[in-house]
């Protein structure tokens, strides 16, 4: 006897519709197959199905021969999902129509009792994705977003806890239930769907801190709001206790909610980590990540040799990578970054799968300018020349290369700390950073990070005082080449924020300072970074 | 010691290429000493003085007795006319001792090197020199006094003479090498074309470009041990003062210093904090009565009183609002705005300005006035 049912797994972060059949032989030896390229965990639905059957008060075939095949069956299969789906197929497949029922009664069987059946039929147009728990009880699992957008033309069936994930998928209809029982019960007709439980409202900028507590640092706000308003990448430096990483986490703070397509690309790698998204709407407040400076290249970049996940870049999608000690990374997880920084995106290849995963993020790092963090604040350094230069191999050029905001953080003073003065509050940085995000958007781009070298002259044009100054900074090597683009995106941005159509020497000013070179570097004598 | 007026070595006359290339070829033998090269120049012509060598009968005294076991096996592995050829093609000039070009502080030196080789314009015997020295370990603060000092000598036409070695030589030449005109004097202690450290290629070039990069051993040689105390002794030979700007007790800067002192050239030491042991010789040399280098002008009024003025500042046009805020000390950015009262964008955009004219410096969020 033959099943037919729906689910779907993962392929990156997509969803992936898989076809469950389940065929069921008596009289025969015993046994229980699972085809089609399932991995390790979802071949242990084997024992999870055969517990919630037995539990659920169905009966496992006697004598049977189970097959159950996965299909397509080229794709690899993982995790959990297809639990429920096996589970309906096996019962489903067990049920005998009335003729083997005849047939049975004859032979001197038992009559097959009632709650105990299935018809196949009825797991038409209905698509199941729970992990089952030994007692039946069903469960969710990673990625529900990108799976229920699989088989979005069908009615989806998935655990309670799934349920508002399910529905935000864009699929007709999403059905929850408890246990195994309860969705066979309702497939029969005999109990109707329980509703949705309910889903509290929150704000979900709740828990984002507010700039408002920072006082002081003139310039690494400014830094800051520049690097939300053009999608620029930011490296602070200064000494242990400067407030690098208190400035960092308020960044998502004053970035503008992400947009329909960004907030579900986002909600779905989130999905798929197991990171969950909100109850009651996709993501939308942007994401901040903060690996420690422990995470290998996997954990940075995504893979990982069964099953592939996305890094730590790909959660930041849509939002902010920080990376706290930046000098402590491995340096090859480090310059992995370099071309997911310029493509947006990362693809993971490995001999049994080869995925995309989307990372477009803004890269915030901090670290001390040398191991005893004075340098480059008015106290004198105190390392010497051989700890300064171990200390600065550690970094990459070419990721350095990639970021164009560097500041250098100096301690609060005790007046400072003490005194109790507020910061501009985020909401209103946030206002402006709107505003200039607008008018990149008028160009065609998202930020104006993205603007292509050969348009600045039509989307940059700098006013002639800043253009000399261009000229001289230039000339006497503090600019190279490379950095020139580079300035000029920077100087946009910071031109958007001020509301100038033609970008002033001012702001071609604080671009340059921006773009220094880090204090470390140029205490060695290195050429331009 | 004793006072020496003069020495008693004479010019080394070179009769053509070929005894040219035998002398080259003998500078270059291992483990040989400046005296002992000019124990052997004693003998006679180069060339035959090379064939003795060569035969394993060169007169055998002294500690270098060991080293000269292997040269004939050495010379085997060497072709005089090659060597002689690899000067040339690679524009070092080699000037034996009374040569026209060789330096004039040293001719009459108690310890004179029997040769230069030289490659970059030269040494220019109308301007005077000054010895930076100090220590490879160096600070930030060491490093920071070296390069300006350098560029302060240069600025006003002195030249500064140094080993070229990592830490404060290199911090001492990339700050006279930034002044126009670039010149600097590099004294090293392997072949010219031995870069040691790797790190120093971009000066190596420069100064082969700009200034004088001078060595006693041909090219090729290694920068062993042995060398840098020789080394040390033509850097203090060339300079009419010497400048220790960070040391320990022990080590080369203190060698170059016994070695002016022998010559009866001025000393100054840079003082240093009492915990820094990188200013550890330096503040016992002062104790001991070295001129300490409290500030520049000391230096300069002593050795170069008639060097020309630095540039005002005011036909630069350096006069700005911010320059009177920060005063001589380093100042962080965040308090200029919070003292100024005015934006960050002012502030950077008036900083911006003086550092592109040169009248301010910006060390990480820090500034500081130049001139």
């Amino acid at each position: 006897m033959l099943s037919s049912s729906a689910s779907a797994t993962l392929r990156g972060i997509d969803g992936q519709r898989v076809q469950v059949q389940v065929h069921v032989v008596t009289g025969v030896l015993p046994s229980f197959s699972v085809v089609g390229l399932p991995d390790a965990s979802c071949r242990e639905a084997r024992d999870r199905v055969r517990a919630a059957i037995n539990s659920n008060k169905f009966k496992w075939p006697s004598q049977a021969r189970v097959t159950v095949n996965l299909a397509p069956s080229q794709v690899r299969k993982e995790g959990a999902g297809l639990d429920l789906a096996i589970a309906l197929g096996i019962i489903a497949a067990s049920t005998l129509d009335e003729k083997a029922a005849a047939r049975e009664l004859d032979e001197g069987g038992v009559k097959q009792p009632e709650h105990q059946r299935l018809p196949p039929e009825l797991l038409e147009g209905y698509g199941f994705v729970a992990e089952l728990g030994l007692d039946g009880s069903l469960r969710s699992v990673p990625g529900v977003l990108s799976r229920v957008a699989a088989i979005d033309d069908l009615i989806v069936v998935v655990a309670p806890a799934a349920a508002h994930e399910a529905s935000l998928a864009g699929a007709e209809t999403v059905r929850c239930a408890a246990s195994l029982r309860q969705v066979v019960d309702c497939l029969k007709g005999i109990d109707s769907w329980p509703d949705h439980p309910p889903v509290p409202k929150i704000d979900h900028r709740r828990n984002v801190p507010d700039l408002a507590d920072v006082a002081g640092h003139p310039f690494a706000r400014q830094a800051l709001e520049i690097a939300a308003a053009g999608g620029h990448n930011l490296l602070l430096v200064g000494p242990p206790g400067a407030g690098k990483s208190m400035l960092a986490k308020r960044l998502p703070g004053i970035l503008p909610d992400m947009e329909n397509e960004v907030a579900l690309v986002a909600s779905r790698v989130h999905s798929v980590a197991g990171l969950g998204i909100p109850n009651d709407s996709l993501l939308r407040v942007p994401p901040f990540r903060a690996p420690h400076h422990s995470a290998s290249m996997t954990a940075l970049i995504g893979g990982g040799s069964g099953r592939l996940r996305p890094g730590e870049i790909s959660c930041a999608h849509g939002g902010v990578l920080f990376l706290d000690e930046l000098g402590e990374f491995a340096p090859g997880a480090l310059d992995a970054m370099r071309q997911p920084l310029e493509d947006g995106s990362v693809h993971i290849s490995r001999a049994h799968a080869s995925v995309r995963y989307p990372a477009r993020f803004c890269l915030v790092a901090a670290m001390n300018p040398c191991p005893c963090g004075l340098l480059g604040s008015v106290e004198p350094c105190r390392c010497n020349e051989q700890s300064r230069q171990r200390y600065m191999r550690r970094l990459s050029g070419p990721l350095l290369d990639r970021i164009d905001l560097r500041v250098h953080m100096q301690r609060p003073s005790a007046n400072q700390l003490m005194s109790s003065d507020k910061g501009e509050s985020s909401q209103s940085v946030r206002a402006r950073v709107l505003a200039a995000r607008a008018k990149a958007h008028t160009r065609g781009f998202p930020s104006n990070s993205l603007i292509p070298a050969g348009q600045l002259d039509e989307f940059a044009p700098i006013s002639d005082a800043g253009r000399s100054m261009l000229k001289g900074a230039l000339a006497d090597g503090r600019l190279s080449a490379r950095g020139l683009a580079r300035v000029r995106m920077v100087a946009r941005t910071i031109a958007d924020l001020a509301d100038e159509d033609t970008v002033s020497e001012t702001s071609i000013a604080s671009a340059l300072a921006l773009r220094a070179r880090p204090v470390l570097f140029d205490s060695l004598g290195v050429t331009h970074v | 010691m004793s006072d020496w007026s003069a020495n008693s070595y004479s010019a080394i006359t070179i009769a053509d290429d070929h005894e040219l290339a035998a002398f080259i070829a003998l500078a270059g033998l291992p483990g040989l000493s400046p005296g002992r090269f000019w124990s052997l120049l004693a003998l006679g012509a180069p060339s035959q003085i090379w064939k003795r060598v060569a035969a394993g009968r060169a007169p055998r005294h002294g500690r270098a007795v060991d080293a000269a076991r292997a040269w004939p096996a050495w010379c085997r592995t060497v072709d005089p006319g090659a060597e002689l050829d690899r000067h040339r093609a690679s524009n070092t000039t080699v000037l034996p001792f009374g040569h026209c070009e060789y330096p004039d502080a040293l001719l009459d030196d108690p310890d004179p090197p029997p040769v230069i080789f030289r490659q970059g314009p030269g040494v220019l015997e109308d301007r005077v020199r000054v010895a930076i020295v100090g220590t490879r370990r160096c600070t930030r603060y060491g490093e920071g006094v070296a390069r300006e000092l350098g560029a302060a000598l240069a600025q006003r036409g002195v030249d500064v003479v140094s080993g070229l070695a990592s830490g404060i030589d290199a911090a001492a030449h990339a700050g006279a090498i930034s002044r126009v005109p670039a010149r600097t004097v590099a004294v090293v202690a392997g072949g010219v074309d031995i870069i040691y450290p790797k790190r120093n290629r971009g000066l190596y070039r420069q100064i082969a470009e700009h200034g004088a990069l001078l060595s006693e051993w041909p090219l090729g040689s290694k920068p062993e041990t042995w060398r840098f105390p020789a080394r040390n002794r033509v850097v203090a030979a060339l300079s009419a003062a010497t400048v220790v700007v960070e040391s320990g007790c022990k080590g080369g800067s203190m060698y170059t210093v016994d070695e002016a002192l022998r010559r009866d050239r001025a000393v100054f030491a840079v003082p240093g904090s009492i915990y820094s042991p990188a200013s550890a010789g330096t503040n016992k040399l002062i104790s001991d009565g070295a001129h300490s280098l409290y500030d520049f002008d000391g230096l300069l009024d002593a050795v170069a009183p008639l060097s020309g003025p630095s540039v005002a500042q005011a036909e630069l046009g350096i006069d700005s609002w911010l320059l009177e805020a920060v005063g001589w000390e380093p100042v962080a950015l965040d308090t200029v705005v919070r003292e100024c009262g005015r934006t960050p964008s002012e502030v950077t955009l008036e900083v911006e300005r003086l550092i592109g004219v040169g009248a301010l410096r910006r060390l990480g969020g820090v500034i500081e006035r130049v001139t």
